[in-house]
């Protein structure tokens, strides 16, 4: 059964159409990608699956159950977690902190089964190698650090699926690679991903298959290989090709 | 029947600052909470000047020159501060002209203010000043109707909604800020110069923060930016406000019932017009 | 010819400072927290304290319930009253634009200084009338109930840091005020986080109207400036930052006692009509040369 499907969703605010039909569905497991040019609703398509927003119309069922109207903290209590464009870390609370919040968010069960809250919070710092920060204010990491921390905090909250956006924006080719590794290892714990990005060749290296979305609507989806080659998505992201 | 060209002239009087604060914070989107700042300025400088010198020019003079100084004062800080900084700001500098006037006693008479000002030498009865500031309203609403509706409204709305996009047309910022708050430099002359030579008296009560919340309420209840609206919805609080002299109620009754009246009211503007007031903004 | 301050004129101005300051940290600690979630203005603050204090001095000189219920009292009403103000006059609008409950809450402080000047006038209410006993201590005259305001301020200030800092549930009032959606979507329930937010800065509003009503007396007059100083003290300590206020509460309602205290150069006395403006200056300064306030946190921007 697949694990997130959509069907039909639209979102108009006042006369504006910001998304159109949105229907797919995404299996347990897959890492999708999800590309447009700017303005064409990928954020807001991602705000709408967390439940910052509501659709106009449309459904949205994870795991067989319709979601559509829960909020978010009801959509994280069943599974969905989101990584933020803007960095979603709290900056005035230390590298620690800011793992132990989201795992005393955790629901009752989970949380007793985690043992030790300190202990695993410091275990996530030195998966990603920031342990020597635990102490220090979020605020004053680099932005490819902040990432980082989302990131690994999120794997560590016991999440089914994942909402990525941009998550390699702002940060640097090296650290790129180890946010490559992490969505990978999401993969082999059995983590659904979706993840916004314009990091093409990133998008390329991870991801089993695409979605292209332009002006609201989906229009093309496909293997990673197969969307590259298409001459729809050239003209999309570089305009018409002029040697045609 | 004096009492009714009483009432006129003192709306038509109140109309230029009101309709020039209205093109700042109701067009412009300005979170500007201070136009009582320049308001005093204006009418301490002329009135303490005119009567020092004996002569309106002098003091006409003298009270443009402030109110345009406070009012580019007003229109750097617009630019230079984010939207609520502004907000907070504006109101210090307020509060902090009305704390001199107040405390340089030697200079304003403090809280005695100023009294016997003088009035222009064709003004006389009720009536004159009925006609004369009926017509200065009707000229200035004209103006500022001339303006919101031409190129500079255009510009300033805007502004309002999307500064960047504002800018990226070309669109000079600082420019437009120190025109618009100009205008409300003009207007606040206008009113000013009227009012405390028709009531013989400039005193720091009429400057305080209540006086200001008429301002808003009267610019938000008219819809924020039309100088129709504003027109009228001024007339009418006006009317609300005289009206109830009428009402049997002891005057320290009134007060506090004309204030609860007067929340209620700009409470109720702001809900109907909560889509409105302030452009949208994205959120998430 | 100068004449040299005493030793003991400077303690009495310590015990000044100490006693402005603990009411001022108590209203803009609370305003601190509120402002850090929303990033809005409650215009209402001071009608909001004062609200508490005459609910107290009412249940006290009215009803004749001993003190200790009525402060209580006073508090709950306080509480209750400001949640009353959140989801009439700050909610349903905060949805439409951030700035619109700015303009609402000053409708609200319109019809909250009506309303207190009808029920109570405009002359002033003490809780606790008379002559208040005072005793020295190293050439300061202060009061019993000033020492225990001045302490039990303390000791709340020190109670939330425990709580804010050292808990859970704190950790998660932190993560709402400083990054909402990431709250949400990490599964804390921000919505209930914000009443509790706003219910505990009336507890604080309150709890500073109690203290006026003790030490000095209310009045309907003294709300808006109260308004303007928690917000002075918000803008010094940078916006959001709930400990940067507290401290420039203490600092500006200091500064407010030394500006008129001191017999500056053994000349003149500054008017006490300017103490306000210590506050209003501190907004002009810190808004013009230093925005973001006097701890400005170390995080990058890029």
């Amino acid at each position: 059964m697949s694990i997130l499907s959509t069907s039909h969703l639209s979102l108009s605010i006042g006369e504006h159409r910001i998304l159109s039909d949105i229907s797919f569905s995404v299996e347990s497991g897959e890492i999708i990608g999800l590309i447009g040019p700017n303005g064409s609703g990928k954020t807001t398509l991602f705000n709408v699956l967390s439940g910052f927003l509501k659709p106009s119309t449309g459904t949205i069922h994870l795991r067989g159950e319709d979601i559509t109207h829960l909020s978010p903290a009801k959509r994280a209590g069943q599974g969905i977690g989101r990584v933020f464009q803007n960095f979603g870390i709290f900056r005035e609370m230390t590298l620690i902190e800011n793992v132990l919040v989201a795992l005393e968010a955790l629901p009752k069960e989970e949380r007793k089964n985690r043992g030790d809250l300190k202990k695993l919070a410091m275990e996530t710092l030195e998966m990603v190698g920031l342990e020597g920060n635990a102490h220090t204010k979020a605020g004053s990491l680099s932005g490819g650090q902040m990432r980082l921390l989302e990131i690994a905090r999120t794997l560590m909250s016991g999440k089914e699926l994942f909402l990525l956006d941009e998550p390699t924006a702002g940060v640097s080719p090296k650290l790129t690679q180890q946010v490559a590794d992490l969505i990978l290892q999401l993969k082999k714990q059995g983590k659904t991903v979706l993840v916004v990005e314009h990091d093409l060749p990133f998008i390329g290296s991870i991801c089993d298959r695409v979605i292209v979305m332009d002006v609201g609507k989906v229009v093309l989806t496909g293997k990673p290989n197969e969307v590259k080659q298409s001459k729809e998505l050239r003209e999309l992201y570089f305009g018409a090709d002029p040697t045609t | 029947m004096n009492f009714v060209y009483h009432v006129i002239a003192i709306i038509a009087m109140s109309a230029p600052n009101i309709l020039g604060f209205n093109l700042i914070f109701g067009r412009g989107k300005i979170f500007h909470f201070g136009p009582l700042g320049v308001s005093i300025v204006a009418a301490y400088a002329t009135f303490l000047t005119t009567m020092a010198f004996g002569s309106y020019p002098l003091g006409l003079v003298a009270g443009f020159a402030a109110a345009a100084i406070v009012s580019a004062f007003f229109a750097w800080l617009s630019l230079r501060l984010d939207a609520d900084g502004f907000g907070v700001m504006s109101i210090a500098v307020h509060l902090s002209l009305l704390a001199v006037v107040l405390n340089w006693t030697s200079l304003t008479r403090g809280a005695l203010g100023i009294p016997r000002v003088p009035r222009f030498p064709f003004l006389h009865s009720t009536v004159d000043f009925m006609i004369f500031s009926t017509i200065v309203a009707v000229l200035w609403a004209f103006v500022l109707w001339k303006i919101d509706r031409g190129t500079f409204g255009r510009k300033l709305t805007a502004l309002s909604e999307h500064e960047w996009h504002a800018k990226a047309l070309g669109i000079d910022r600082p420019f437009i800020h120190l025109i618009v708050f100009l205008i409300g430099g003009v207007g606040a002359m206008l009113t000013n110069v009227q009012y405390h030579q028709y009531i013989y008296l400039v005193h720091p009560s009429d400057f305080g923060y209540p006086a200001f919340i008429f301002f808003v309420t009267v610019v938000v209840a008219g819809g924020p930016g039309s100088v129709r609206g504003c027109m009228l919805s001024l007339v009418l609080i006006s009317l609300l406000r005289e009206g109830m002299r009428f009402l049997p109620l002891s005057a320290n009754i009134l007060g506090p019932v004309r204030l609860i009246l007067f929340g209620v009211i700009l409470f109720v503007a702001v809900w109907v017009r909560r889509d409105t007031l302030f452009p949208k903004q994205r959120t998430v | 010819m100068r004449r040299a301050a005493q030793p003991s004129e400077y303690m009495q101005l310590l015990a000044n400072a100490l006693i402005a300051g603990s009411l001022a940290a108590l209203i803009a600690g609370g305003l601190a927290l509120v402002y850090g979630v929303l990033g809005v203005f409650n215009m209402a603050l001071g009608q909001l304290v004062l609200f508490g204090g005459y609910s107290t001095w009412w249940l006290h000189q009215v009803v004749h319930l001993p003190l200790i219920p009525s402060v209580l009292g006073g508090l709950a009403s306080g509480a209750l009253m400001t949640w009353f103000t959140f989801e009439i006059f700050v909610n349903p609008f905060y949805k439409h634009h951030r700035f619109l409950p700015l303009v609402t809450t000053i409708a609200w402080s319109m019809i909250l200084d009506g309303m207190m000047l009808l029920l109570f006038e405009e002359r002033p209410r003490s809780i606790l009338p008379g002559l208040k006993k005072t005793f020295e201590i190293q050439g300061a005259r202060i009061s019993v109930e000033q020492c225990i305001l001045i302490l039990l301020t303390l000791v709340a200030l020190l109670a939330f840091a425990y709580v804010f800092h050292r808990t859970s549930f704190g950790r998660k009032l932190r993560a709402v005020v400083q990054h909402d959606s990431a709250a949400l979507s990490l599964g804390i329930n921000s919505a209930v986080l914000h009443r509790v937010i706003f219910i505990v800065s009336g507890v604080f509003a309150g709890a500073g109207g109690i203290f006026i009503g003790i030490d000095q007396n209310l009045s309907p007059t003294f709300a808006f400036p109260l308004t303007i100083k928690a917000y002075a003290a918000i803008i010094a300590g940078g916006k959001g930052n709930i400990w940067g206020a507290i401290f420039c509460a203490y600092l500006i309602a200091g500064l407010e006692q030394v500006l008129v205290g001191v017999h500056w150069f053994g000349a003149f006395y500054v008017p006490a009509g300017y103490q306000q403006t210590v506050a209003l200056l501190f907004i002009i300064f810190f808004l013009l040369l230093k925005p973001s306030g006097l701890f400005s946190s170390q995080s990058r921007t890029a």
